[in-house]
């Protein structure tokens, strides 16, 4: 271990760690474009500058020096402040300062670092540079070359994350621009990586150009319902209505990344019409009555079996589970879906919560189904039509009832993905918070409250679901139902 | 408890009423020659100062063009959130070149009935696109109809020259060889 002091604080960390690392776990964030903690160390952009040893006139670029036995780092002291107004100005020379229109207006660095370490006005009275705008690298990114800082972040996150350089640096000195290479436009599954990195706004995402300001959105911190890996994300919204998903840094599980396609998905969540109040036969009835009418077709369980969506939480499958055991149905099984899955993040699983049905003991549909008198599918899966075949009834809770909405005996409404909350394992076994990013409207119930009333239970709250799911499953360290918390 | 106020006893000449009858005539009397300040509005309208805050408009420039590019800022600042933007891709396909632009309101929308004048948005805005106008005739049979849509906001703010020169494509030759 390396003892070093950083204004004043002394840290104590491992060798090899840089200055900007060691700062930031005293909670010191130096200012950083360039640097980005999962594509490595690059050390352009020099606004990153601080004081080693008193050493005013040959400032260190923090990101990429080592600390050092003893050594003695000033943040703040006058030489680092001057430095980095000075690469400030360097760097708003040539910027449009079009924040105006530019998308990445609220959350982006060069705006805040302006704020904080800028002078406020310019100096510069001669002709700004200018270079390309509105380069389409592909049918996802937009380019704007004048926005452009040079950080390099975005062709390193190609070389060192993806193995491929689709994009690279042409000309020299203040000519310099990002250009696409000799084979056209981007194809790789996961570029829109780049809009997120992009500490300005030279990268935008087409989906997402001009569609609101991000200070008019609500954000919700959640995982991503396309598939099992659960890259966790920040799902924007705008007055009831999903425009984006961002990837938020989990280290054990997706980094900083996520693939096109989950991000892209967020629309498929924007339904239009959906189920809302209880049916029984076609009529509409109350939810006491339709989950009387269930009680009274399932009558002791023989020849019933349930069918619950993987995309349904851990407490909402343990209401299911403790459901089903008090009348006596032995058949639980989850649904699947499936899409094209990759190497690299994207799973083949295309539903959030599978490992956790499978550690709640429900079992994938067999392939000898046996013959059934009712079937019950809780939450929205696509159903095998081997088991519709000789059903006496059919029980429906799902957000989009479809066409199996009029064969079904008892149709109940459902949240979709982003609206519930609770918990989901993915298919590493971290068990991970679910935040709802929307809200369902009138007519509907949150689906634990539906099961937990068939089932008869007292749990007032989704923790006391937690809490007896952990009772009855005996969650541990190895196979976590329930998310820490931090 | 309440207060009992003693009345004063009128004395006789108060009490025959006629002199406090005569110098009310006479005071309406002399109100008809002095000169007449009510305003015959509508046929008469009165004088609006420079400074004064109507209804918010949206102007073009001299050339006809939106100055709006919807950065939202005035939907940001409004207090009574009287103002929706929905914002869009700058038109490409004309005279002009947009290039330097890419953004304008496909929608504009103000809530008259929650504005409430205090000219924020007139204030906020980068590209002196919205005025507090000297329209103050704001009447409709509908709620909907208060709800000004952008060729409204256009109609009542007309034209205005303005000092923003985002039209002038800024290459003068020197920056933009090999690009």
């Amino acid at each position: 271990m390396i003892k070093l002091t950083i204004d004043g604080q002394e840290v104590e960390v491992e060798p090899g760690t840089t200055i900007l690392e060691a700062a930031r776990t005293l909670g010191t964030e130096v200012p950083h474009y360039c640097y980005h903690q999962d594509i490595g160390i690059d050390g352009n952009c020099r606004i990153c500058l601080v004081e080693v040893n008193g050493n005013t006139d040959k400032l260190t670029i923090s990101c990429k020096q080592p600390c050092g036995e003893g050594m003695d780092v000033k943040t703040e002291s006058d030489a680092v402040v001057k430095a980095r107004k000075g690469v400030m100005e360097f760097l708003l020379i040539n910027h449009p300062l079009d924040c105006t229109i530019c998308d990445q207006a609220g959350e982006c660095p060069l705006q805040d670092y302006s704020y904080h370490y800028g002078s406020g006005d310019s100096r510069f009275v001669e002709q700004k540079r200018n270079k390309r705008k509105k380069v389409e690298f592909s049918d996802k990114v937009v380019f704007d070359g004048e926005r452009c800082i040079l950080c390099t972040r975005c062709t390193r996150f190609f070389e060192e994350v993806r193995d491929c350089r689709p994009i690279g640096v042409e000309n020299m000195g203040g000519k310099s621009t990002i250009t696409l290479g000799p084979n056209g436009p981007i194809e790789d599954p996961y570029q829109l990586n780049i809009v997120d990195i992009c500490p300005v706004g030279a990268l935008t995402s087409q989906d997402f150009r001009f569609k609101q300001r991000i200070w008019f959105m609500d954000f919700a911190e959640t995982v991503c319902p396309g598939c099992a890996k659960g890259c966790n994300i920040t799902a924007g919204a705008y007055q009831g209505k999903l425009l984006r998903f961002v990837p938020r840094r989990n280290p054990d599980v997706n980094k900083s990344w996520m693939c096109d396609d989950g991000r892209l998905s967020y629309d498929d969540y924007n339904i239009t019409e959906r189920t809302r109040g209880a049916k029984v036969a076609g009529a509409d009835a109350s939810f006491e009555e339709a989950l009387a009418k269930i009680g009274e077709l399932v009558g002791d369980g023989s020849g019933v079996a349930v069918l619950a969506s993987t995309s349904d939480t851990c407490e909402e499958l343990h209401a299911i589970r403790t459901w089903a055991g008090k009348v006596g149905v032995t058949h639980l099984w989850h649904g699947a879906e499936t899409w094209e899955g990759d190497d690299f993040l994207k799973e083949e699983d295309a539903t959030p919560n599978t490992a956790g049905a499978q550690r709640l003991g429900f079992t994938p549909v067999p392939t000898e189904a046996p013959s059934l008198r009712g079937l019950v599918v809780a939450g929205d899966c696509p159903v095998p039509p081997a088991l519709l075949a000789d059903l006496d009834f059919l029980v429906l809770q799902a957000p989009v009832a479809g066409e199996l909405g009029e064969a079904a005996m008892v149709l109940l409404p459902g949240l979709t993905r982003v609206e519930k909350k609770g918990t989901w394992v993915n298919c590493l076994g971290h068990a991970q918070k679910v935040q709802p990013a929307l809200e369902p409207g009138p007519g509907v119930r949150e689906d634990w409250e539906l099961w937990r009333d068939l089932a008869g239970e007292d749990w007032t709250t989704l923790k006391a679901v937690t809490r007896a799911m952990e009772a009855a499953s005996g969650s541990s360290s190895d196979t976590p139902l329930v998310a820490s918390e931090s | 408890m309440a207060k009992v106020v003693e009345r004063r006893k009128l004395n006789f000449w108060e009490e025959l009423y006629l002199p406090a009858i005569a110098e009310g005539l006479g005071r309406t009397f002399k109100q008809m020659f002095k000169p007449e300040i009510t305003l015959q509005y509508p046929e008469q309208r009165p004088v609006i100062e420079d400074d004064y805050r109507g209804a918010p408009g949206l102007v073009k420039d001299e050339e006809g063009r939106e100055k709006c590019v919807s950065c939202q800022l005035c939907e940001y600042i409004c207090p009574p959130k009287a103002i929706v933007i929905v914002p869009g891709e700058a038109p490409e396909d004309t005279a002009y070149d947009y290039s330097n632009i890419e953004k304008a309101p496909k929608e504009f929308y103000i809530d008259m009935l929650r504005c409430i004048y205090c000219g924020y948005c007139e204030e906020i805005c980068p590209e002196q696109a919205i005025f507090m106008t000297r329209e103050y005739e704001l009447n409709a049979a509908t709620r909907q109809e208060l709800v000004h849509d952008k060729p409204r906001l256009y109609e009542i703010g007309g034209t205005r020259p303005g000092l923003i020169k985002k039209w002038k494509h800024k290459d003068d030759g020197r920056g933009a060889e090999d690009h």
